[in-house]
C-alpha cells in the first residue's frame, strides 16, 4: 500500500464521517417549518365590501420587509386612483398607499401590486374590493384570477445567468476536489509528461468554470437589478443595498478572485495542492452566497434552507464536476499514455473518484428528496407545474446519468480491471485466422468507458442547467396555490336540473359538497337547465343563502349574466361547516335547494402572491402588527407535511442509510486494492 | 372580509327591522306575533321531516300556548298556569315572526326570518313537522283560505303560497308595484276571492285575486305615500287601511275610497265586529256598524300602548303596554281606564297579545316570563318560562280578528 492509497482511504473515512453527520442534518431539517412569501393581510381586505371609500390602502407582507412598492388601485372605470406608495419606515411590512379619488364611485375596485422584498426578491399580485353594496364584478373576479393563474413564466435571462453560474460552481467545486482526491493519486506513478498534462487541462477547465461563474454572477445580479428599474448604475446602487444585492457582491467579488487566481496559477509557478484548495474553498463560498438566496432560504427557513441547498450544490459539484474532470482531463491524458498503462491509469482514477461520486450522490439525491418536499408538497404539482415538470426532466436525466455511473462502476470498471494483464507489444493481437487484427479488448473496454463518461457527463451538465430554470421559476408548491378549479354540484328538480358551481374551489366537487377556501372571492354561479341544456330563466330573483355553523348567515341576490346563468360574488368567513341554498322560480317554478359546503383555511400559498416564490416569508416577526400580529404568526406556523412529502422524506433518509453503506462498502474495495494492478 | 359579511348581513336585518318597527307592527299581534323556528340543520333545511322515529302520541293542544323563544317552543297552559311541554329540535338563536294557525288548530305555521323559512308545527302531536323555504324578509303570514298559508317576502313584494298539504311553496303571487317593500294581505270570506295588499312602497292597495294567485287592479290613495296596517269591518264591508299619517276607508265591493280618519296604528276589531280600535298616540275607537265610521272616542294612555284585545262580551278592551310592564283594563262604553294589571317588562317596541277562551296572554320577555290576564276576573299571573319569550299563539279559537274567525 503506498501513502497515496492510506491518504485516499483517509479521506474516504473523513467523507463517510461527514456523510453521517449530513444525514443526521437532513434528517432533522426534512419537516417543512414555513410558508413562501404572501401578502398575509390588507385593508381593505380581498374582496370586502366597504363604504365609502377609505382615503388609504395599506397591504401588510410577511417574511423580509420591503425596500420598494409598485401598487396601483384602479376604480371600477380603469382609471389609477391611488398614488405614490408609502412603506411604513418604522415596519417596513406595511406599504400605505393613498387614495386619491374625489368621486369615490361605488363599484369594483382593482389592487395591482408588486413588491421588492429586503432579499431582493419580487412578488406580486392583485386583489379587489367593492364600494357600497354592489357585489363584485364576477367578470372583473375571474380576469383577475386568471391573470393569476397564468403568471408562471420564467424569466430568460435570469434562468441562463443562473445556469451559468451554478455550472461553474459545480465545476469549481469538483474539478479541484477530484484533482486532489483522484486524479493526482491515480496519476502518482504515471511519467512526467502525463502528471504535466493533467495539471494543464485542470488549469484550463478551473480558469473556464471560474469564468462561467464570474459571467453567470455578474449577469444575473444585473437582472435582478433591474426589478427596481431600468438597468443603470443608480439602480445597481439600490440593489446592492438590499441583502441579496449583498451577497451578489460577496459572489461576484469570490468568482472574480477565484477566476484571477485560477489564471495565476495557470501562468505562474504556484502550487497546484494549495490552489485546488484554494480554489474549492472559494467555490464552498460562492455556493454559499447561492444557497443564501436561494428559494429554499427565502421561502423555507432561511439558515435550513441554505443549508440544505448548500449540501445539494456541494453534492453536484463531486458528482458532475468531478465526471468532467474524468471526461475532459484524464480520458485524453490516458488515451495518450503508453498501452500497456491506459486501462490501469483509467481504473485506478474511476475507483478512487467512485468514492467522491457515491458521496456527491448521496448528497445530492438525500438534499433533492428534501427540497422537494419542500417546494413540491403534492404529486400533482410534478405535472401541474413548469417547476414541477421541469423538476421531472432533471430528474430523469440524472436518472439516466446516474445509471450510467452505475454501469460504468459496476460492469465496465472490473471489465477495465480484468483487462489489465499483459498483451502484445504493439497491443494488437491476432483476430482471425485470415491474419488481420482488431482492437484489444482492453482498448474496446477504455473506449466503453470513455463514451460512458462522456455521455453521463452531457447529461449532468443539461441537469445543472435545469437547475438553474428550477431556481428561476416559481416553486410547484406556489404555483400550485394557482391550481384553481371549478366544483359543481347539480340537482334534479321537478323538470329542471338545478347547478351550482363555485369558483375557484379547493377541489373539484368532494361527493355533494363545495370544498371552498376561506375569505376568498367566490364566483357562485347557478343555472337552471332543461333537459336539453338550455337554460331557463328565473320569474323570481336567484338568491343564494349561507349559513354557518358559528351563526353568519347573509342572503345575497344572484345577477342573471349573458348566458342566461346567475352570478354573484361572496366570500366566506368563517372555517368550517356551511349551508348554502338557492331559490329561484326556472318558469315559474318556485326551487329550492340546499348544498353543503366546506370552508377551509386559506391556503398559505394563495393566489396573491404567485409571480415568484423568493419573496421573504420565511419566518415570523413576533412583534406583528397589533391584530394583524395573528395572522402573520398563523401563515408562517409548521404545516402538516402531506403523504407526498413524507414520501419523499423518507426517500431522503433511505438514500443517507444507502449512500453510508455504499460509501463503506466501496472504501473497502479501496483498501483491498480492488482497482490497482496486482 | 369577514367584516363585509357581518356588515351585509347587519344591514338587511336592521333594514328590515326598521322597515317594520316605523311601520310600528312588529309584534302587534295584527297579523299574528312575530316569532320564528328553525330546524334547517334537524331536517337540511329542505323541508323534509325527520324520519326514523316513532309516531308521536297525539295529545293535542286545545286550550294550550305554543310561546316561541330562541332555543324553543314552550307550550303553555294558561289555566293552570304551567309549562306542559316544550319543542327543542335543535333550534339555536331562531328569529321567529308571525306564527298562524290553520282554521282547524291542526298545524301551527310559523316563520323564522334568519333563514326565511316557514316551520311548521303539529299541534296534535306538538311535534315539529318541516321548515319550508320561501322568500327573503319574510314577516307576515296568512290563511286566507283553508289549504294554503300566505306568508309575505318584503324583499320579493310578493306573497309565497304554501300548500297546507304538501307543505310546500306552490306559488308566488307578485302584490307590491315595486317589487319590493313590506306587506299585509287583507282578506275576510265576504271578501270573497279578492284580497287587499298593503305594501310600505305603494301609495294604495294592490288588489289580489287569491284564486289565480295574481294582482289584479291597484286601488290607489295618492300619488305618494304607503299603506301598512288594515282592517276589515264585516258589518259595514269596508277596509280601513293606513296611509300618509291616517287611515283611509275602502269600499270592498266598489274599490272606491268612502272615507278618511286622521288618525291611525295598529287595528283590533271587537268580537262582536262593531268597534274597532286603532292605536295611534291615543287608542281611538271607532264604529264599523255603518258606512260613517263613526269616531266614538280616544283615550290616552301611558306606558307605550301595542296592542288591544276586547274581552269576550267587547265591554273590556285589554291594552298591552311595551314600556311600562303592565295592561290596561279599559271601560270600552265610557272609553276610561278601570284599572292596571303587573304584566312582566317587555324590551321591545311592540308588544304582542293574544286571548284565547278567557285569558289575555302577552309575552314578557325581560323576566323570561308570559303573563295571562283573566280578563273576567281582571287579574293576572306570569308564567315563568325561563327564556325570553316575544311572540304566542293560542291554540284554539282567538276571538274576532284572529285565527279561527277572520282568516
Amino acid at each position: 500500500m503506498t501513502d497515496s492509497d492510506r491518504h485516499t482511504r483517509s479521506n474516504a473515512t473523513l467523507l463517510i464521517v461527514i456523510l453521517i453527520v449530513g444525514s443526521v442534518l437532513l434528517t432533522s431539517l426534512v419537516t417543512p417549518v414555513a410558508a413562501h412569501a404572501y401578502l398575509s393581510e390588507s385593508d381593505p381586505a380581498n374582496g370586502e365590501h366597504v363604504d365609502p371609500l377609505p382615503d388609504e390602502l395599506t397591504l401588510y407582507f410577511s417574511g423580509d420587509g420591503v425596500v420598494n412598492a409598485d401598487i396601483t388601485l384602479e376604480n371600477p372605470d380603469g382609471e389609477v386612483v391611488s398614488e405614490e406608495s408609502e412603506i411604513d419606515p418604522d415596519d417596513t411590512q406595511i406599504v400605505r398607499v393613498p387614495i386619491d379619488d374625489a368621486a369615490g364611485d361605488d363599484g369594483m375596485y382593482t389592487v395591482e401590486w408588486e413588491v421588492l422584498a429586503d432579499d431582493g426578491h419580487t412578488t406580486a399580485g392583485s386583489f379587489f374590493f367593492a364600494v357600497g353594496d354592489e357585489p363584485l364584478d364576477r367578470d372583473a373576479v375571474l380576469e383577475a384570477y386568471e391573470e393569476d393563474e397564468t403568471d408562471e413564466t420564467i424569466p430568460a435571462i435570469e434562468a441562463g445567468a443562473k445556469a451559468l453560474l451554478l455550472v461553474g460552481v459545480v465545476g469549481l467545486l469538483g474539478i479541484p476536489a477530484v484533482a486532489m482526491l483522484a486524479v493526482r493519486p491515480a496519476f502518482a506513478r504515471a511519467d512526467a509528461a502525463a502528471r504535466s498534462s493533467v495539471d494543464e487541462r485542470i488549469g484550463r477547465l478551473l480558469a473556464g468554470a471560474a469564468g462561467l461563474t464570474l459571467v453567470g454572477a455578474v449577469v444575473l445580479g444585473l437582472t435582478r437589478s433591474t426589478a427596481l428599474g431600468p438597468l443603470s448604475l443608480e439602480t445597481i446602487s439600490q440593489f446592492v443595498e438590499t441583502p441579496l444585492g449583498e451577497a451578489w457582491i460577496v459572489q461576484v467579488t469570490l468568482a472574480a478572485v477565484l477566476a484571477g487566481l485560477v489564471t495565476a496559477a495557470a501562468r505562474g509557478p504556484l502550487v497546484k495542492r494549495a490552489v485546488h484548495v484554494v480554489v474549492f474553498g472559494g467555490a464552498l463560498a460562492v455556493a454559499g452566497t447561492i444557497a443564501w438566496t436561494s428559494h429554499s432560504a427565502t421561502a423555507i427557513d432561511q439558515l435550513e434552507g441554505a443549508v440544505v441547498d448548500f449540501v445539494h450544490l456541494l453534492g453536484a459539484g463531486l458528482w458532475a464536476g468531478g465526471l468532467v474532470v474524468l471526461a475532459l482531463v484524464v480520458v485524453p491524458v490516458v488515451r495518450n499514455a503508453e498501452s500497456d498503462d491506459r486501462a490501469d491509469l483509467l481504473a485506478r482514477t474511476i475507483g478512487r473518484f467512485s468514492i467522491l461520486a457515491f458521496v456527491g450522490v448521496t448528497l445530492v439525491v438525500a438534499s433533492g428528496f428534501v427540497l422537494a418536499s419542500w417546494h413540491v408538497p403534492t404529486a400533482d404539482g410534478l405535472t401541474g407545474t413548469i417547476y414541477g415538470l421541469t423538476l421531472v426532466a432533471k430528474l430523469v436525466l440524472a436518472a439516466l446519468a446516474l445509471g450510467l455511473g452505475g454501469l460504468s462502476r459496476f460492469v465496465l470498471l472490473p471489465r477495465l480491471a480484468a483487462d489489465q494483464g499483459p498483451e502484445t507489444a504493439d497491443g494488437l493481437r491476432p483476430a482471425s485466422t485470415d491474419g488481420g487484427t482488431e482492437r484489444s479488448s482492453r482498448d474496446r473496454s477504455v473506449s466503453t468507458v470513455v463514451r460512458s463518461i462522456r455521455l453521463e457527463v452531457a447529461l449532468l451538465v443539461v441537469v445543472v442547467v435545469l437547475s438553474g430554470v428550477l431556481t428561476s421559476a416559481p416553486t410547484a408548491a406556489v404555483a400550485s396555490g394557482d391550481d384553481l378549479v371549478e366544483s359543481t354540484i347539480e340537482y334534479e328538480y321537478d323538470d329542471h336540473l338545478v347547478e351550482l358551481s363555485a369558483f375557484p374551489a379547493t377541489e373539484e366537487t368532494a361527493g355533494d359538497a363545495l370544498v371552498l377556501e376561506a375569505d376568498e372571492p367566490i364566483v357562485f354561479k347557478v343555472a337552471f337547465l332543461e333537459d336539453g341544456g338550455e337554460a331557463v330563466a328565473s320569474d323570481q330573483p336567484v338568491r343564494l343563502l349561507a349559513s354557518s355553523d358559528d351563526g353568519t348567515e347573509f342572503e345575497v341576490e344572484l345577477e342573471e349574466t349573458d348566458d342566461g346563468t346567475y352570478a354573484v360574488v361572496q366570500p366566506l368567513a368563517d372555517e368550517g361547516r356551511w349551508e348554502f341554498r338557492i331559490t329561484g322560480a326556472p318558469d315559474g317554478s318556485y326551487v329550492s335547494e340546499w348544498i353543503d359546503a366546506e370552508v377551509v383555511p386559506a391556503d398559505e400559498h394563495d393566489h396573491d402572491t404567485h409571480a415568484d416564490a423568493d419573496g421573504g416569508g420565511h419566518d415570523d416577526h413576533a412583534a406583528g402588527h397589533d391584530t394583524h400580529a395573528k395572522d402573520h404568526a398563523d401563515h408562517g406556523g409548521p404545516e402538516e407535511a402531506t403523504a407526498f412529502q413524507t414520501l419523499l422524506q423518507f426517500g431522503a433518509v433511505v438514500t443517507v442509510v444507502g449512500g453510508v453503506v455504499a460509501i463503506t462498502l466501496e472504501s473497502l474495495r479501496l483498501r483491498g486494492g480492488r482497482f490497482d494492478r496486482e | 372580509m369577514d367584516h363585509s359579511v357581518k356588515r351585509r348581513s347587519v344591514i338587511g336585518a336592521v333594514g328590515g327591522l326598521a322597515i317594520a318597527s316605523l311601520a310600528g307592527c312588529l309584534g302587534d299581534g295584527t297579523d299574528g306575533a312575530a316569532d320564528d323556528t328553525d330546524d334547517a340543520s334537524a331536517d337540511d333545511g329542505n323541508g323534509d321531516s325527520d324520519g326514523g322515529e316513532s309516531e308521536p302520541e297525539a295529545v293535542g293542544s286545545d286550550g294550550l300556548v305554543y310561546a316561541f323563544a330562541p332555543d324553543r317552543i314552550s307550550i303553555l297552559d294558561p289555566a293552570d298556569g304551567d309549562v306542559v311541554d316544550e319543542i327543542t329540535d335543535e333550534f339555536d338563536d331562531e328569529a321567529w315572526a308571525d306564527p298562524q294557525i290553520t282554521h282547524d288548530y291542526g298545524l301551527l305555521f310559523v316563520v323564522e326570518q334568519s333563514l326565511s323559512q316557514v316551520h311548521v308545527i303539529d299541534t296534535e302531536t306538538r311535534t315539529h313537522e318541516t321548515a319550508i323555504d320561501v322568500g327573503p324578509g319574510v314577516n307576515h303570514i296568512y290563511h286566507p283560505v283553508d289549504d294554503e298559508i300566505w306568508v309575505h317576502a318584503d324583499d320579493d313584494g310578493a306573497f309565497y303560497v304554501i300548500d297546507v298539504d304538501a307543505l310546500e311553496v306552490s306559488e308566488i303571487v307578485e302584490a307590491g308595484l315595486e317589487g319590493e317593500g313590506h306587506g299585509k294581505l287583507l282578506y275576510h270570506e265576504a271578501m270573497g276571492d279578492t284580497g287587499y295588499a298593503t305594501n310600505v312602497n305603494d301609495p294604495g292597495v294592490p288588489v289580489i285575486d287569491l284564486e289565480t294567485y295574481e294582482r289584479t287592479g291597484f286601488v290607489e290613495f295618492g300619488e305618494g305615500g304607503s299603506t301598512h296596517y288594515k282592517a276589515y269591518g264585516p258589518r259595514n264591508g269596508l277596509a280601513y287601511v293606513e296611509y300618509r299619517g291616517g287611515t283611509t276607508v275602502v269600499n270592498t265591493e266598489t274599490d272606491e275610497i268612502v272615507d278618511e280618519l286622521e288618525f291611525t296604528g295598529g287595528m283590533f276589531l271587537s268580537p262582536e265586529e262593531d268597534r274597532l280600535a286603532i292605536v295611534d298616540d291615543e287608542v281611538y275607537i271607532v264604529d264599523v256598524t255603518s258606512e260613517d265610521s263613526d269616531v266614538l272616542g280616544s283615550l290616552a294612555i301611558d306606558g307605550d300602548p301595542s296592542t288591544v284585545r276586547f274581552g269576550p262580551e267587547g265591554e273590556t278592551a285589554f291594552v298591552a303596554n311595551a314600556e311600562s310592564g303592565d295592561v290596561a283594563v279599559i271601560d270600552v262604553a265610557t272609553l276610561e281606564e278601570i284599572d292596571r294589571l303587573e304584566a312582566g317588562e317587555f324590551d321591545g317596541r311592540n308588544r304582542m297579545a293574544v286571548v284565547g277562551d278567557e285569558y289575555f296572554i302577552t309575552p314578557a320577555d325581560a323576566d323570561e316570563s308570559v303573563a295571562v290576564v283573566d280578563m273576567a276576573a281582571q287579574e293576572a299571573e306570569l308564567i315563568d318560562v325561563g327564556v325570553s319569550v316575544d311572540t304566542l299563539q293560542y291554540v284554539g279559537d282567538s276571538g274576532t280578528g284572529y285565527t279561527g274567525r277572520y282568516r
